[in-house]
């Protein structure tokens, strides 16, 4: 088991050297020079060389992508070019938010789609079954953001109940944060949502047909027992996997949600840096998502040993 | 010999085969239906529009729908109904960018990889396992950042983020039909490798990739509608369905109305896409099984 794990672990790496160089390499074709953008305006020539220097922006393209993962791997991302601060302070910052939004998301994913995706299982072919299918099946098509302006407008601008913006830590209170979190996250989860429940009635359809259920019940074991104990455990394989692989489209569905709420996360640097060309942090940003997708992938590959030992081979 | 081998399909009756498929898949034919009238609302928008799309009246701003302006005026004064069908071919145009980008990388990669296998299989699919692994918006974002802001270049940056779903269908599907007899028979009557991936692989992944196109349609509509409503595609004054969702966000206290109508453009065009895709997934699956038992 550990040297599957590990075996995982030296696959996982070297995607995430080739990511950073990928974009590192893209980013220095891109037009303009950040040592001209920081000189500010009129400046001579030896201003920029001087800031091309400091910058280490004169040294060869390999060179400077070589000290970037040294730095890098000691938790050094450099700094913004718009303000200074330590990139991984800027993540660092805004990172109580992402996670907030995130986690209350994922949440709510896994309540609502689970439950959705059992209902259907157990009301198969009728009119509940195809209700919840049908509205998942819509539901995926639903742009984030629009749902995200629609709630708004329901429940903060019309009926008043929610916050339409803002984020309060949750060092503020549990209700404080819990409800700028409500909207945001309810938008965010949709899409999730509706691929859970829609993989875990079909995972559940196909496990509740198998004969050592119908053993199970001949037993006289209890409807709840044998559905999570002997169905529900089976039919989780699969959705493992699909809320795993959604977890980066989350992480990236943040930024239109978190510009639609105002809430001080990534999604927000995120955007803000590309408006501001601010490569540094971008550079920094693209690591950190990219390590957290990579570890969540380097989770479910492990959890899928566990769950099924052919696959350690 | 080799184009008795490879399996053509009747030609007869296609308005009969049509009709067959319309009444077995009423939803996908409902859905493809739908899309044709946006398209050609898209084509005919100068004909269609009652007003110039751009033109400000600021005194007439927020309008209520009227015989004079169909769904209202915005912020600006502008007619909705006549931004809305011109913003139908900034989006309907941006979906075809970011698909034909995607197309255009993914299919041949997945033809190469699928046919050659081996060491080129192996390091195709590393680098688009890579590519998957960044967050998408992250990975357009930075492509944005680098070739600054503009609607045709995130579109090309989700086209990149699009195309390694079109290299696992076109690997997965060539895969499958190098496995066929008559591709092996082709090989072994000195078939050069080109001739035999165009005129025989290619023709037979096609409807696999199709479903793709369609359901990738849909996600980029989705996509242009997020970008240019955080401002990092279409630039102001263009109508878009998304830049105009960006505008009746800023107002939404005023005029609530102006968020329903692009959203709910946005909404049916994409569930469209994929109602069709996934009706053409099951016709194939439905005709393909009948091909192989002949």
């Amino acid at each position: 088991m550990t040297r599957y794990a590990l075996r995982r672990l030296a696959v996982a790496l070297p995607i995430l050297v080739a990511v950073t160089f990928c974009v590192f390499v893209l980013v220095d074709l891109a037009p303009g020079d950040p040592a001209a953008a920081i000189a500010g305006e009129h400046p001579t020539a030896e201003r920029i060389a001087e800031i091309r220097a400091s910058l280490g922006l004169d040294e060869p393209l390999l060179q400077r992508y070589g000290s970037w993962l040294l730095d890098a791997l000691q938790a050094n991302l450099g700094s913004s070019l718009a303000n200074g601060q330590a990139v991984t302070d800027a993540i660092g910052d805004r990172l109580p938010a992402t996670l907030s939004l995130v986690v209350v998301a994922m949440l709510i994913t896994l309540v609502v789609g689970l439950a959705a995706g059992l209902v259907a299982a157990l009301q198969h072919g009728r009119a509940a079954d195809r209700a919840i299918t049908a509205m998942a099946s819509a539901a995926i098509a639903l742009p984030p953001f629009w749902v995200a302006l629609v709630l708004v407008m329901l429940f903060s601008v019309q009926a008043r109940w929610l916050p339409a913006i803002g984020y309060q830590p949750l060092s503020a209170g549990l209700w404080p944060w819990l409800s700028h979190l409500i909207l945001p996250a309810a938008a965010l989860s949709l899409l999730p949502m509706a691929e859970v429940a829609l993989q875990f009635r079909q995972a559940m359809v196909t496990v509740l047909r198998q004969d050592y259920i119908t053993n199970a019940e001949a037993r006289g074991l209890t409807r709840p027992r044998v559905l999570g104990k002997h169905a529900a455990k089976n039919a989780a394989v699969p959705v493992t996997t699909v809320f795993a692989y959604r977890f980066a489209q989350v992480l990236g569905g943040t930024v239109a949600i978190e510009s639609v709420f105002d809430l001080p996360g990534i999604g927000r640097l995120a955007v803000t840096s590309v408006l501001n060309r601010d490569i540094p942090v971008l550079l920094g940003l693209v690591a950190f998502t990219t390590l957290i997708v990579l570890v969540i992938n380097l989770l479910v590959d492990i959890s899928y040993g566990y769950f099924n030992p052919k696959v350690r081979t | 010999m080799s184009q008795t081998s490879a399996p053509s399909r009747p030609r007869s009756g296609r308005l009969g085969r049509a009709s067959a498929v319309a009444r077995r898949e009423p939803l996908a034919t409902f859905a493809l239906l739908y899309l044709i009238l946006i398209v050609l609302g898209a084509v005919l928008a100068p004909l269609l529009a009652t007003h110039d799309p751009d033109a400000q009246q600021l005194m007439q701003r927020f309008q209520p729908w009227s015989g004079e302006h169909w769904f209202g005026t915005d912020d600006y004064g502008r007619d909705v109904f006549s931004r809305l069908v011109y913003g139908s071919r900034v989006t309907l145009q941006a979906a075809l960018v970011a698909v034909g980008v995607s197309v255009l990388i993914g299919v041949p990669a997945g033809l190469l990889a699928g046919f050659r296998r081996g060491f080129l299989d192996a390091a195709l699919s590393r680098v688009f396992d890579g590519l998957m692994s960044i967050p998408g918006l992250i990975l357009a974002l930075t492509i944005v950042a680098v070739l600054g802001p503009g609607l045709t270049k995130a579109m090309t940056a989700v086209g990149l983020i699009f195309a390694p779903q079109f290299f696992r269908v076109t690997r997965a599907a060539t895969h499958e039909v190098m496995g066929e007899t008559y591709i092996e028979s082709s090989i072994a009557i000195g078939c050069a490798p080109a001739r035999v991936v165009l005129r025989h692989v290619l023709p037979n992944v096609v409807p696999a990739i199709l479903v793709q196109v369609s359901v990738a349609l849909g996600v980029a509509v989705s996509a242009e509608a997020s970008l240019s409503f955080l401002g990092l595609g279409v630039e102001a004054p263009t109508a878009s369905w998304g830049s105009m969702l960006s505008t009746a966000a800023q107002t939404m206290t005023l005029a609530p109305n102006l968020v329903w109508l692009p959203g709910l453009l946005i909404f049916t065009v994409v569930l469209s896409f994929t109602l069709l895709g996934e009706g053409i997934r099951r016709s194939l699956a439905a005709t393909g099984r009948k091909a192989v038992d002949e």
